[in-house]
């Protein structure tokens, strides 16, 4: 119980203190314990001050008691001593006074005649000595009595000599009556023992009082606490157990009843929510299950269709190796065919010049030469033979030109197989070389790249236009930028034959910027309409009646491969389009392979057949 | 000089204050004898009527207790003094004072026939006054004692007071 007393205010932050700890003590406590904790300290209190009060006053009546006590002591002293004072027979008034023997908390006593002279004392002991003692307590009574001698006859000689004096002089019966004085010191020793006497009652009282206080709120805390102790177990359980099928007892009307009324219908709600919850809850599984069923479906569709597409891709895949081999052939041929038409017409003119050989004449002179037994008759006398080496002479050189004719065909037509040769050496080097990095000049590679294509742009009449800065050498892998080359240059073919344009020009332009080769292929084609601009790069999209969207799709993978990008450009249908390729100068190694079936898986294929066809 | 004039007198009588002052003394203890003793009722006519206090026999105490008595009262009575000359003289007094010049003759007769009569004898140490009085003074030690016999009171049904008893040295 100590603990919980109040603490006497020392210091402010002290009071704060341990207010503080009391209320965190109490945080801790169960309702029923505050209750008792705060009766106890209010009864404690209470109790405290009741009996402090009450001792305080007790002291004080006790005190006063003992004064009053000291003056009847005094009055009845004073009183038996008067006749010794009247007397003057101040051993009568010592005896007197010896009787406070009888009175332990007397000090001493000192009993003064009307003059003011001590008449006599107790203890009989010199009255300087007493003074010296420290009293708490003096209490004074006068003694009136009939005045000695001196006092009843201040001048009695005077008196009798004029026994005739005025009967009225009212000086003489005054004069008559003295005042001693008894004066009580006496201690108060006795009264603290007295006091504390009680106190220790009051303690009794006090501790007794506190128990059946204590006792009596315990008994009647269960007004307070059940109901809240109801209020507690009830939501305990329902937290526990989720169960909103219990309800609390209303006990009484009062705050706790209305908190119980609050309680019980706050619960019914939640049971009608949680309900309506499950209710909920089970629709929304079964819906849950249905949506589930639909996108299994859905997602056995999606599993079947993507299974339709790999089978189509591997077929598009097959479509376009075939495709590729047969673009390489025609390629390839088409060169071919340009150059062998050029033997075939060198192969004529030598046909027709050797057909028209002036070789026969020489064969008819020299059989006559031989026909003829005297050559020099024949020479000098006979008609023809006089003609002879003029004839001789012009066939000489007759066959002379005819053989620097034949010699410039076939010179031509050796240029001609060499070129053919040529053609077929590139197609092999370019298979071969596959995955293998090299230095090169990107405007030579833009140069092949035309020389393989220029089949089909000067039989469309293209004209073709360079815009080539010095730009540095590039390490990458040759074969896959010539494939991209050769691709954008097709597009752009493409994208001029179906044009209407009178002149019709492709751009293709050589620069660097920020460590990045710019190369554009610029055509004044068809273009590419707004809506298409992000379709171009996909695979399969295509706007060619026997495209398969494959070629723009392969190359924009390869720039990607190559640490470069390829990006389209274009101000509409009919405006034309610009595809630019940026390769980065230094080379990057890309490690990544493209998910999708990529350029390189296509091309080695194609490239193999090709090879093949081209060798056989 | 006025002031020593008016002071030698005084000084000049300081010299016999024995004698004066003893007389006095006794008149002043016959006044306050009054107030410790109580006489019977009967001693009294009314309640009105004065205590009287009687003087036998020549005294240098007489004057004074003849001064004493005037303008004075004990409770409700008046004083009154009265000197006694005869016998029944004493029968009118409450407390007679009995001078050592007293009559031998008187006072046998007074012993005599007033030895009940409810009247305070008062007397001085003397030889020849040794009976009868209730009340005696004594001078000891250059003071004024008092001897009382509680048996004379008795005898003459006066009640003395315990306070007074306490003081006086009792002789029976």
């Amino acid at each position: 119980m100590s603990k919980y007393a109040p603490k006497p205010i020392v210091h402010g932050d002290l009071t704060k203190k341990v207010r503080q700890m009391f209320m965190q003590v109490l945080k801790r406590q169960s309702i029923v314990t505050k209750l008792c904790i705060h009766t106890t300290l209010a009864v404690t209190v209470s109790l405290l001050f009741c009996f402090a009060a009450f001792v305080v006053s007790d002291a004080v009546a006790l005190r006063a008691a003992r004064t009053e006590q000291l003056y009847a002591l005094a009055s009845v002293l004073g009183e038996n001593t008067r006749s010794a004072l009247e007397f003057d027979d101040p051993s009568a008034a010592a005896l007197t006074l010896s009787s406070l023997a009888q009175q332990p908390t007397i000090d001493f006593a000192i009993l003064y005649d009307c003059r003011g002279q001590v008449f006599a004392n107790y203890p009989a002991v010199v009255p300087a000595a007493m003074e010296a003692i420290k009293s708490d307590v003096a209490v004074e009574y006068s003694v009136y009595y009939a005045a000695n001698a001196s006092g009843l006859f201040f001048d009695g000689v005077d008196a009798l000599s004029q026994p005739s004096a005025d009967p009225s002089n009212s000086s003489l019966s005054t004069e008559t009556v003295g005042s001693g004085r008894l004066v009580l010191h006496a201690n108060m020793s006795g009264l603290g023992s007295q006091v504390a006497q009680r106190a220790s009652l009051v303690s009794v009282v006090f501790f007794g009082s506190l128990a059946i206080g204590v006792v009596v709120s315990w008994f009647f805390q269960s007004a307070i606490a059940a109901p809240i102790k109801d209020l507690v177990d009830a939501s305990q359980y329902i937290a526990d157990n989720q169960d909103y099928s219990i309800r609390v007892t209303k006990r009484a009307d009062d705050e706790i009843g209305i908190l119980a009324d609050a309680f019980n219908s706050m619960v019914i709600r939640i049971q009608a929510a949680g309900k309506e919850l499950q209710t909920i809850n089970s629709q929304l599984e079964h819906r849950v299950k249905q949506r589930t069923a639909q996108l299994a479906k859905s997602n056995d569709d999606l599993q079947r269709e993507m299974a339709e597409r790999e089978i189509l891709q591997s077929e598009l895949v097959s479509a376009s190796r075939q495709a590729g081999m047969a673009e390489v052939a025609t390629g390839v041929l088409h060169n071919v065919g340009n150059v062998l038409n050029s033997v075939n017409v060198s192969a004529n003119i030598l046909v027709d010049k050797l057909r028209q050989s002036r070789v026969t004449s020489l064969k008819k002179a020299s059989d006559v030469i031989c026909q003829e037994s005297d050559l020099a008759t024949f020479l000098t006398k006979d008609a023809r033979g006089k003609h002879f080496p003029a004839l001789l002479n012009e066939l000489a050189s007759t066959l002379s030109d005819e053989r620097d004719v034949e010699l410039q065909e076939l010179n031509s037509l050796v240029a001609n197989i060499e070129h053919i040769k040529e053609i077929v050496t590139m197609q092999q080097t370019f298979a071969r070389c596959r995955g293998a990095t090299e230095p090169l000049q990107l405007g030579k590679l833009i140069e092949n790249a035309l020389n393989i294509a220029n089949a089909g742009f000067s039989s469309q009449g293209i004209e073709i236009e360079r815009r080539f800065k010095d730009v540095p050498e590039i390490t990458t892998e040759k074969h896959k930028l010539l494939q991209i080359l050769i691709n954008l240059l097709s597009n752009a073919k493409h994208a001029l034959d179906g044009s209407n344009q009178d002149t019709k020009r492709v751009i293709l332009s050589l620069g660097s910027a920020e460590g990045s080769l710019f190369v554009s292929v610029r055509d004044n084609g068809i273009g590419i309409p707004a809506e298409n601009l992000t379709k171009v790069f996909s695979h399969g999209f295509t706007t060619k009646q026997h495209g398969h969207g494959f070629g723009l799709h392969s190359s924009a993978l390869t720039a990607n491969e190559l640490g470069g990008a390829l990006s389209v450009h274009s101000d509409g249908q009919g405006q034309g389009a610009t595809f630019t390729l940026r390769l980065p100068i230094r080379q990057i190694h890309v490690n990544a392979r493209p998910t999708e079936l990529s350029w390189r898986d296509v091309y080695s294929v194609t490239t193999d057949s090709a090879g093949c066809e081209v060798h056989t | 000089m006025l002031v020593i004039l008016l002071f030698v007198p005084r000084f000049a009588r300081g010299q016999e204050v024995s004698i004066d002052r003893e007389a006095k003394i006794k008149a002043a203890y016959i006044l306050k004898l009054v107030s410790y003793v109580e006489w019977p009722a009967a001693a009294f006519a009314d309640d009105k009527s004065p205590l009287v206090l009687g003087v036998i026999g020549e005294s240098d105490v007489a004057p004074y207790v003849e001064l004493i008595t005037r303008q004075r009262t004990v409770g409700n009575r008046s004083l009154a003094f009265k000197r006694v000359t005869d016998a029944e003289d004493v029968r009118a007094c409450h407390l007679l004072f009995i001078s050592e010049q007293v009559d031998q003759d008187l006072w046998e007769k007074l012993t005599g026939t007033l030895s009940t009569a409810p009247v305070l004898f008062v007397g001085e140490e003397s030889k020849y006054i040794t009976r009868g009085k209730v009340i005696t003074f004594v001078v000891q030690d250059n003071r004024v004692r008092l001897q009382l016999s509680m048996l004379s009171a008795s005898q003459r049904n006066l009640k003395i007071s315990s306070q007074l008893a306490k003081l006086a040295e009792v002789i029976d």
